[in-house]
Formats: structure tokens, C-alpha cells, sequence
């Protein structure tokens, strides 16, 4: 039987593989988190990371997304710990209604992989595929940069 | 109560008197319920504006509507709040916590607020107009006021001492000479105690506040950032299916012919047609979608304007439907032929505004569950008593077997105060025999709920050499009547709404039609301006008395730098203001205009909306309006032929993103001394004038049509 | 919306997948990055019957320099192309395109050959890779061949492909040095596809003048377009203020836009003109050692 490796656990899949994988962890595995707004890899509220690297669950069938390493939201929290992210995100309030917090974070932390210390330019052009309805745009922005000297200092 | 009454009123809230969609056979039965022990405050209001709730098919609430707000205290302490407002994003699960807070002397962690849940809380209006803060926090700050007092009678009781040897603090009652404190929760105790209290209880003034007026995180945050908080559309009950809805090719389409018969017979669907209604049901959302395409639908389409003539249409089209209702006066001041004939410059001119959309990122949902007679219905609503009027009416029940609860909702923005969803969802539950989740897609949340009025707003005005004001002629036509009148003191004024037939589903928007008429009053004070060549604050200031309005323009002047701003081609410089709802706002916006491509650089926002609250979370609500108003003053509009929307999705209709977003800076104007009122919608009204003077300081191009730049350049148009 | 159904096939070798192709015929799709695809198919404006999926293939996810080009596999990413130091340094045309390819999200998993194979002239990689005079490498039951990349698009969505083959690597010929290349497009917003682009690539004598021209532009043709004009005034000049105004006017001349949601013809042949004078300057002062 086919399987996804999200957070961490093997899951067997045992429904149509040309489903997206969005479906599949919200309507399969309450996996919520992860948010639908617009069905055709537009708004980024559906972001996920396959292998580290941010993804839109719209718009990867289910069978794209086998035996590759996969993180939700959900998958963040480590015993009772937030990502760095995950708290910047809530000490500089970058959330109204909170509908796009989880693409955000995903696709932040993402970015944050490929570039530990990105200056805001590049912060702007890297999270371009999520909408934020509310416009908390440079709230975001200052939680991520907030997160990157978190992480430094971390590793310090 | 005047003006609060109008702002329920307000004409262009077309959304509330549209005839329902649906109307389904029901059953009658009755319903109860029921509240729990231990302290419960509840305010009785006289005048209420619930009394008088909503229009058109609000009504017939089934709560007692003169309770406006209750809270319980638990022997253990906590504080429930029951309130009908509801969340989406505006942090007010957050500001009325403090409030209570505040009154209470009793930490926010003990305080909980259950919101939105017309079995639970008292009946309300909706979650509009600005309303929640100068309304709802006060009723709350009363009830906290009485309950804190009530506790301090039964601790005279309890330690027989004088009343005045007690304060109020954490949680306790605290007998400080004795260096003695009892809890809330010890005082009550097992007793069950309800009191009722009227209006006239003393509140604590804004410059005694200790919890309300600093910055507060949001109270259930966690939630949010770790995926947990459930939207509607992430509910799920045991058994539950998935619905889907068949959908006309054309808005005002009607059913022809129907054959469901190959979608019946697909294994776990259920298949709904009553009327022109006509959905699924399925185990699963893919088997949902499979069963309705089997649907086979011929559908009748009639005529319809297009977006290439809608303005047009628009003067030309009276409202068919406001016929019998209240006219609009036109408001007259002075005497316009003299006001014009006095102007040493005249000025005709004509504003045009595209409908937009919303674009809630999550769209509208629902989900409903029958038992037996009783429904459930959770769904994203700005108006859960209002919502479950209409679903009664639909399924001709009594208000009192539908249960509506909205659980804090992916965003609104006026575009949520209609229950089609929760009608639909719980039309297919009924025949499923099984709780249904029904969440539209985009384009569905596009093309089937409401868009913000397209309009056009004729201005003839008059001007004296030295830069007054001497006639003012203001015609909207459809975009709606909020804000139309000018704070600037013209002697000579004629003012007038007409509404139209809209072709389009129009109703409310964040800060309705205040966005058009500012829009067209400040381009053309920026116009008259610079013919004069006049400074364009300097010539408000001429102009204008309202002390409030001032302060505001000259609190965004002094932090933008606008008097030492250095226009050149190609970067330009504009200022805007206005009021509405009772705040007050004023932006300036710096552009750069390059190949023709705009990029607002920088805008800073004033604002003051009387005694502030929630500073941090007032900011986050400016800032917001600001990203937001960018859309449409800019680029959104929404485009339809023929009774088709052509651009209902995302990679057609445009929305702000990370790049668009200018640098922010916000100046708030605290005014202990004034009561507080709304901010969620009035800063958005001076973006898109501050903007449009500046493209025009910087190309010498005045742009009069919202959006401004619909192909993301000035010269393509 | 989920996709009308279709047969699904994932060939874990070159071999089979090209089989697959012969059997299956010309109404298969192959399935990459999935970027353009799937919303395509989510959206039903496009239902094949039958998709072939190459991302279990091995060793197709390479970017690397022999034989005086740079090689890239069919599974590279975008956001692969936008990391890779060789493509930093030598490749600096390839590497502006990449960087403003739809967004970050859709350049994780959208791969460079599926930017060329869709044959959409709105796509960003078909001006630079003309600019670039890339080489196609395909592979069929027939073995493989190598396609100009003048030859390679044949009209709106098509491309030299034939129904059994697939594109299996993109060669890029190494600049010479003293050259230098510079991509600029014009878009709505990001995400969106240009309203107008321009690729150019040029390499210059010691004495600066310019040897070799290749001058590509996105989104105002129904066929990707080579500035072949512009590439032959080019040549043989001294690249001064004066030529790269006349070669921006050609440009403009050159392009065939239509008027759409996106602007007017006019206002695009405008732009054409403003971004070929502004990618020429750069591409001069990175051939020059410059940034």
C-alpha cells in the first residue's frame, strides 16, 4: 500500500492518488492547519514543506508527494516547543484573522532554510506566493526576521 | 442612538433586504435552554438597538433582546463573557477580554469569551459598522462594573466590615487594612445568583484604565500559529459528508431542465433539487464534485450590462429596488447658483468605481447537523442572530430550532453577513439525514455572494481666488451614502444619492461607500488645489474648521516631513483625509512612478478614534486598511459580461501582495477624554485619494477611476 | 475542482517512459514540476487521458558544466537553478530569469525543461534560452537528437517535440569571455506573466566591440521570439549610447504584441523598447567585469 512519510509518521494512503494533497490531510488525517483559499496555487495558504522546501498541497497530487519527507504545520511543535517562527509570528502580533498563519510560517521557514540571515528585499520577493487578506504584510516580514536572529543566536 | 441607528440602516447594506434565496417546508417544535450556576450579570438596556434590529428579514429573535450582554462568574474564578459579537480578525475576542479585565481587576487569563452563539449570547445586530467598540465594550465594561460591585456587597456581607475599607484587584476583594482578600470564586461559592442590572452604572474612565489602553496580545494566538484553531471549514462531525452545490452559468440564470438521475445513482450520494436548488451530498469532497458533474442542467439566461457600459447603466438605472422605501433627500445648504456664481475657478468632474470583491481567504462555509427538529448550523457569519432568521424563514421553523454558532472566522471584511452557505449546508443535511460541511470554493466565494457597489459620483464645485470653498454640487450615483457630506464648511452645498438597479449582488465592504466618496471629494479638493497652486493641506486647512479632522492632517503632515517633500518626475507626494463612523483619519503617501508602473513607497497614517484600547492591535487594524485599500485603489475591479464574472479567481483578480506593500507608519492620536469608537474600517477611506494626488504630483496624470492602475501601469490605459 | 479522471503512469527509467509515449500516443501528458499542469487541469482547461509522470526517473536532476555547456536534467527545479553557484557566476542571464519566475512556491517544484517543453511564450526561460542559442536534447524510442533551439518552438503551446519524445536535457553553451547577459521582465504583480520581457546575452572584443548578440523576448509574440534583427545590428559594433538606442527601437519594432488585459500593443512595444535599452546596458557592464 502506498505511503507518506508527515511528520515524521508513515501513513498508509489508502484513497485515489490523484487527489490533492491538500484533501488528503484535511479531510483524511484532520491534519486542518493546512488551509485551502483558493484551489490553483495562488494564495500559498495551502503550503507544506516536501523535503524541506515549501510546496502547494492545492496543487501536488497525492502520488507526487509519496515517499518524500513531509511537514505540516502541525509538525512544528517539538515537545511542547515552538519553532522560532511560531513565536515571532506571535510576539509581533503578524496574524489578524489567522487564515493564512500557517502557509506563512511554512513558506517562511522555507526561506529561512535556504538563507539563515535574508535581507528584507529578499524576504519580500521569497514569501511573494502567499496573500495575506488582512495585510499584515510587514508584520510577517518583521517576524521573520525576527525568527533569523532567534535561530542565530541559538546556534550560538 | 440617532446616529447609531443610521449606521444599521445605512441604505447600501443592499445584502439585508434581498429576498431570501431559499424557502424550504419545515416542521415547528419547540426549543429550550439554559444557563449555568454561579454569578450571572446580565445588562438590561432599555432603547436597545437590538430592539430594532437589522431590517428587513432580522428579526423575531427568540432571546430576550432587552439583555444586551451577560457574564458568569464560576466558583473557580473564571469569567465567561457571553456576547454575539464574533471574531474575524479584528482582535476583538482580545479588546473586550480587557475590557472586563479592566473592570474586573481580574487578570486576562481568567476570562473567556464565548462569542457568536445564539443559543448561548444575547441576541445582536451583527458584527458591523464599527459598532463593536463603542457599543459592545462599554455594555461589557457595565456588567464588570455591577458584577465587581455586587462582590464587593456580598464581601461586606461575608467579613461584616465597611464597604469602603475594600479594593478590588487580581481576582480578589481585598480588605487591605485587615490584609485580608477573598476570591470571586470563594465569595460565590455554591449559590446561583442572577442579577439583572440597568444601564446606569459607572464605568472606570479611559485615563484610569490599566488593562485597556496598552497593547495586548491576542488571547488564544497559540492556536493560530500552531494550526489548531478550528475555522469552519475545518470542523468535522462523526458521519459527517461533504456538500456541493450546483451552480448556474450566469448570475439571474433560472433552471430549464434537470437530470440528476445518473448522480443519484452513484453509491453514497445524496442528490437535493427543490426549486432551483439543486447539491450533493457525499462521504467524500472528490466523490462529492465526481456526483454533481453527472448532473445534467440546461439553464435559462437572461440579458444582462456588462462591466463595459455599467456606469452608464448605472445614471440611467433608478433602483427598481428601493422603490417604497425611504427617498434620499438631497442635502442642501445655502445657495448653489450663488455659490458658483461667487467662484472665481469652476470645476466639473466625474469619479468612477469598479465593484470589487472581498476575497476573504477563507470562503464562505457552513456546517450543519439535524437533530431531529433542532438544527445546528456552524458557519462564518457576521450576523449569527440575523443568519439564523434567514435559515428559520428558509425552512419556515421558529427561530428558536435553529442554533447558529460562528467560530472565529478567516476574515470578513462586510462581505459576511448573508447565510446562504448555512442554507444550503443544512438543505443538504435535511435530505442526507447527516451532518453536511459545505465550503464554496473561490470562485463560488467570487461569483456567488456580494461585491462592493460600483458607482459614479458627478462633483460640480466652485472656488475663490484665495482658495475657499464657494459651491458644492455632489452626485453619487450607486455607490452609496456614507460619508457623502463633507466636513469642510461650503457654504453653498447641494448633495445627493442615487440609487441604482445594480446588476451586480452588491452589499457591504469594509468602511462601505465611505471608500467612494471620499475618494471623489479628496481628488477633487486635490484638484482644486492644485489648479490654485495651493499647497493641498494648506488649502484644507482654509476650508475646514472641525478641530478633529485638523489634528489628524497635521499629526500625518508632521511625521511623513510633508513640508519638506521634493516632488519630481516621476516621484510624487499626496495627502488625504476624512471621517467616518466618528474616527477620525489622515494619510500622506509618497509613489514612484517608473515606465509608467506605480509603487506606493511609503504612506503614514493618523488616526484617532477617541479613548484608545487595544494600541498594538489598533495599529495592526490601520496597517491592515492600508494593504487592503491598496487593492482597490489600485488594481482590483471585477470584471463581468453578461451576467458571468470573468475574473473569479485569484490568478485573474489581483489582490495586494508582499511586494505592493509600502513602508507603514502609523500616528495614533489618543483622546482619553473622548468615548471610543470603531477602527476596523475608517482608515481605509483616505488611502486611495492620498495615493491618487500623489500619481498625479508625479506624472501631472489625474487618474478619477477606481482602480487607479487596473494593468499595474499609468501610461497603458 | 479535481481533475477529470486520467490514467497515471510512473516509469522509473528513460527507456520506459519513452515506450509509454509510443504506446500511449500523442494525447499524453508529461508530468514534471506540475506547476502549469495541474492548475491547468484543476481548472479543466486542459484533461489529457493519460500522464506520464517523470519525477521517479533517476539521475535526471543534474546541473552541471562539460564539453563547453552547462547541462541541466529534466528534474531540475527552478529554486534548484536559483542556488547553484556555477549558475551564479557564468550563467547570469539564466540566473536573472530563474529569479523571476511566478513565485518562490511555484519555482520549488516547477523544473526548467517543463518551462520550455510547455511552448507558452509568456514563459520566461524561451527568450533566454534563444538568447542563450541553447540546444535542446530529446530522447525517443529512436534515440536522441539534438534540437536548435531556433527550431524548437513551432507555435502557440507546440514545440519540436514529437508526440514520443521527451526533453531530456537543456544545453547551454558556455560565454566566452567578455560576455555578459541580463534578463528584465515586466509583470503586474508578481506571479503574474509578463507583460513584456527581454533576455539578452552579448559577448565583446578587447576593444569592446561586440562579437556575438543573442536577443530573446517574452510575451509579445504567439511563438517565442528571436530579435533576430536586433542580434544582426548588434554585431560588429561598438556598443555605445547611440546603438543601444537604435537596437531598443528595433527590439520594439521587432516584437508582435497584442492588446490584452495585460495593456495595449503599443504600451507593450514601449516596453519592449525601455527593458531591451535597460538589459543591454546591464549586460554591457557584466561583460565588462561589472555588477
Amino acid at each position: 500500500m502506498p505511503q507518506l512519510d508527515i511528520n515524521g509518521k508513515t501513513v498508509a494512503v489508502e484513497t485515489d492518488l490523484d487527489r490533492s494533497l491538500l484533501s488528503l490531510l484535511r479531510d483524511d488525517l484532520d491534519l486542518t492547519g493546512s488551509k485551502y483559499g483558493c484551489g490553483e496555487g495562488q494564495c500559498g495558504a495551502c503550503t507544506v514543506l516536501i523535503d524541506e522546501k515549501s510546496a502547494r498541497s492545492c496543487i501536488t497530487p497525492v502520488r507526487a508527494a509519496l515517499g518524500k519527507k513531509i511537514t505540516t504545520i502541525e509538525g512544528l511543535e517539538k515537545s511542547g516547543r515552538l519553532h522560532p517562527l511560531q513565536e515571532a509570528f506571535l510576539e509581533t502580533e503578524a496574524l489578524q484573522c489567522g487564515y493564512c498563519t500557517s502557509g506563512m510560517i511554512m513558506s517562511g521557514i522555507s526561506l529561512l532554510r535556504k538563507n539563515p540571515n535574508p535581507p528584507r528585499e529578499e524576504i519580500l520577493r521569497q514569501m511573494e506566493g502567499n496573500v495575506c487578506r488582512c495585510g499584515d504584510y510587514l508584520r510577517i516580514v518583521a517576524a521573520l526576521e525576527k525568527a533569523a536572529r532567534a535561530i542565530k543566536e541559538a546556534r550560538k | 442612538m440617532k446616529e447609531m441607528n443610521d449606521a444599521i440602516f445605512e441604505p447600501e447594506r443592499y445584502e439585508l433586504f434581498a429576498a431570501p434565496r431559499y424557502l424550504f417546508e419545515m416542521d415547528r417544535r419547540e426549543f429550550f435552554k439554559s444557563l449555568g450556576g454561579g454569578l450571572v450579570i446580565a445588562l438590561i438596556i432599555k432603547d436597545s438597538i437590538a430592539q430594532e434590529s437589522g431590517g428587513g428579514r432580522a428579526g423575531r429573535p427568540q432571546a430576550p433582546q432587552e439583555i444586551s450582554a451577560w457574564l458568569r462568574i464560576a466558583k473557580d474564578n473564571t469569567v465567561t463573557v457571553y456576547t454575539g459579537k464574533v471574531e474575524f480578525g479584528q482582535n476583538i475576542r482580545t479588546s473586550l477580554a480587557q475590557a472586563v479585565s479592566d473592570e474586573l481587576r481580574t487578570p486576562m487569563s481568567n476570562i473567556q469569551l464565548v462569542m457568536g452563539d445564539t443559543d448561548l449570547t444575547p441576541f445582536d445586530v451583527g458584527t458591523f459598522g464599527s459598532l463593536t467598540t463603542p457599543v459592545m465594550s462599554e455594555q461589557l465594561r457595565k456588567a464588570s462594573a455591577a458584577a465587581r460591585e455586587f462582590l464587593i456587597d456580598l464581601a461586606v456581607e461575608a467579613m461584616k466590615a465597611d464597604r469602603a475599607s475594600f479594593t478590588v484587584a487580581d481576582g480578589k476583594i481585598i480588605h487591605t487594612a485587615a490584609n485580608r482578600s477573598l476570591t470571586f470564586g470563594h465569595l460565590i461559592g455554591d449559590q446561583m445568583i442572577t442579577k439583572a442590572i440597568a444601564t446606569n452604572v459607572a464605568t472606570t474612565p479611559a485615563d484610569r484604565w490599566t488593562v485597556a489602553g496598552r497593547s495586548a496580545p491576542k488571547v488564544d494566538g497559540r492556536a493560530f500559529v500552531t494550526g489548531k484553531h478550528k475555522y469552519t471549514s475545518d470542523l468535522k462531525l462523526e458521519g459527517m459528508l461533504y456538500g456541493k452545490v450546483l451552480r448556474p452559468p450566469a448570475l439571474g440564470a433560472t433552471l430549464a431542465t434537470c437530470d440528476v438521475k445518473e448522480a443519484q445513482s452513484a453509491s453514497g450520494v445524496t442528490v437535493v433539487r427543490d426549486g432551483d436548488f439543486i447539491g450533493v451530498a457525499a462521504t467524500a469532497p472528490h466523490t462529492a464534485e465526481r456526483a454533481l458533474a453527472l448532473i445534467r442542467a440546461e439553464w435559462k439566461l437572461t440579458p444582462q450590462p456588462s462591466r463595459k457600459e455599467i456606469f452608464d447603466y448605472l445614471k440611467k438605472h433608478p433602483a427598481k429596488s428601493m422603490e417604497g422605501r425611504r427617498p434620499a433627500e438631497p442635502f442642501k445648504k445655502g445657495n448653489l447658483e450663488e455659490g458658483l456664481a461667487a467662484a472665481d475657478k469652476k470645476l466639473e468632474a466625474s469619479y468612477t468605481i469598479n465593484y470589487i470583491a472581498h476575497v476573504p481567504l477563507e470562503p464562505r462555509a457552513a456546517l450543519a447537523h439535524w437533530q431531529g427538529d433542532k438544527l445546528t448550523v456552524w458557519t462564518a457569519t457576521q450576523r449569527p442572530f440575523g443568519v439564523r432568521s434567514e435559515i428559520a424563514q428558509a425552512f419556515r421553523i421558529p427561530d428558536s430550532q435553529v442554533r447558529v454558532i460562528v467560530p472565529d472566522t478567516g476574515s470578513g471584511y462586510g462581505g459576511k453577513h448573508t447565510g446562504e452557505t448555512a442554507i444550503e449546508a443544512a438543505r443538504l443535511a435535511r435530505a442526507a439525514g447527516k451532518p453536511v460541511k459545505l465550503v464554496w470554493t473561490r470562485e463560488e466565494e467570487f461569483t456567488w455572494a456580494y461585491f462592493r457597489p460600483a458607482g459614479v459620483i458627478d462633483i460640480a464645485s466652485g472656488v475663490s481666488r484665495d482658495g475657499m470653498i464657494t459651491a458644492w454640487e455632489f452626485h453619487n450615483y450607486n455607490a452609496g451614502a456614507s460619508a457623502i457630506r463633507p466636513l469642510y464648511d461650503i457654504t453653498n452645498q447641494k448633495i445627493e444619492f442615487h440609487a441604482s438597479d445594480s446588476p451586480l449582488r452588491q452589499g457591504s465592504y469594509r468602511a462601505l461607500a465611505a471608500t467612494a466618496n471620499h475618494f471623489a471629494r479628496e481628488m477633487h479638493i486635490d484638484e482644486l488645489s492644485r489648479a490654485l497652486g495651493l499647497d493641498p493641506l494648506e488649502f484644507r486647512y482654509r476650508n475646514l474648521k472641525d478641530a478633529r479632522l485638523r489634528a489628524v492632517l497635521a499629526a500625518a503632515a508632521e511625521t511623513f516631513g510633508w513640508a519638506k517633500r521634493k516632488s519630481s518626475q516621476g516621484r510624487g507626494f499626496g495627502i488625504a483625509g476624512g471621517m467616518e463612523k466618528g474616527s477620525y483619519v489622515a494619510m500622506c503617501a509618497e509613489v514612484a512612478v517608473s515606465s509608467g508602473r506605480v509603487k506606493v513607497v511609503r504612506v503614514t497614517a493618523a488616526f484617532e478614534c477617541g479613548a484608545v484600547v487595544n494600541p498594538d492591535g489598533l495599529k495592526n487594524q490601520i496597517e491592515g486598511s492600508i494593504v487592503m485599500g491598496l487593492g482597490g485603489a489600485l488594481f482590483e475591479a471585477i470584471d463581468f459580461e453578461n451576467g458571468k464574472i470573468l475574473n473569479p479567481r485569484l490568478s485573474r483578480y489581483r489582490v495586494p501582495r508582499f511586494s505592493d506593500t509600502p513602508a507603514i507608519e502609523t500616528v495614533l492620536v489618543d483622546r482619553k477624554d473622548l468615548p471610543s469608537s470603531g477602527a476596523g474600517e475608517t482608515p481605509i477611506v483616505a488611502l486611495a485619494p492620498a495615493v491618487g494626488s500623489a500619481i498625479f504630483d508625479a506624472t501631472g496624470i489625474r487618474l478619477r477611476s477606481l482602480p487607479m492602475v487596473p494593468n499595474g501601469s499609468v501610461s497603458s490605459r | 475542482m479535481i481533475p477529470r479522471g486520467f490514467e497515471y503512469f510512473a516509469p522509473r527509467a528513460l527507456n520506459e517512459a519513452v515506450s509509454l509515449l509510443q504506446q500511449l500516443g500523442p494525447d499524453a501528458k508529461i508530468l514534471s514540476g506540475g506547476q502549469s499542469l495541474i492548475p491547468m487541469m484543476k481548472l479543466r482547461l486542459a484533461s489529457p487521458p493519460y500522464i506520464v509522470d517523470i519525477n521517479r526517473i533517476p539521475d535526471l536532476n543534474y546541473v552541471s558544466e562539460a564539453n563547453g555547456s552547462l547541462r541541466i536534467g529534466a528534474l531540475v527545479r527552478e529554486s534548484d537553478l536559483e542556488i547553484s553557484p556555477l549558475v551564479g557566476s557564468g550563467y547570469r542571464l539564466l540566473a536573472d530569469t530563474t529569479k523571476v519566475i511566478a513565485d518562490p512556491l511555484v519555482r520549488n517544484q516547477a523544473t526548467v525543461c517543463g518551462n520550455l517543453a510547455h511552448g507558452d511564450p509568456a514563459n520566461d526561460h524561451p527568450a533566454t534560452m534563444l538568447a542563450l542559442e541553447a540546444t535542446i536534447v530529446a530522447i525517443s524510442p529512436r534515440g536522441e537528437r539534438e534540437i536548435s533551439i531556433r527550431d524548437f518552438f513551432t507555435g502557440l503551446f507546440s514545440t519540436a517535440l514529437q508526440p514520443d519524445e521527451i526533453l531530456k536535457e537543456i544545453r547551454v553553451p558556455t560565454p566566452p569571455p567578455r560576455s555578459g547577459g541580463a534578463y528584465l521582465k515586466m509583470e503586474r504583480k508578481v506571479g503574474d506573466y509578463a507583460t513584456a520581457g527581454v533576455a539578452v546575452q552579448i559577448t565583446l572584443d578587447e576593444a569592446g566591440v561586440c562579437q556575438r548578440a543573442g536577443v530573446g523576448l517574452t510575451n509579445v509574440s504567439f511563438i517565442p521570439l528571436k530579435a533576430a534583427k536586433v542580434e544582426d545590428f548588434l554585431k560588429g559594433k561598438p556598443l555605445d549610447a547611440a546603438a543601444i538606442k537604435q537596437a531598443s527601437e528595433i527590439a520594439a519594432a521587432e516584437s508582435q504584441p497584442m492588446d490584452d488585459i495585460r495593456g495595449s500593443a503599443d504600451y507593450k512595444r514601449d516596453l519592449v523598447r525601455v527593458l531591451t535599452a535597460r538589459a543591454l546596458k546591464q549586460a554591457i557592464d557584466r561583460a565588462k567585469g561589472g555588477a
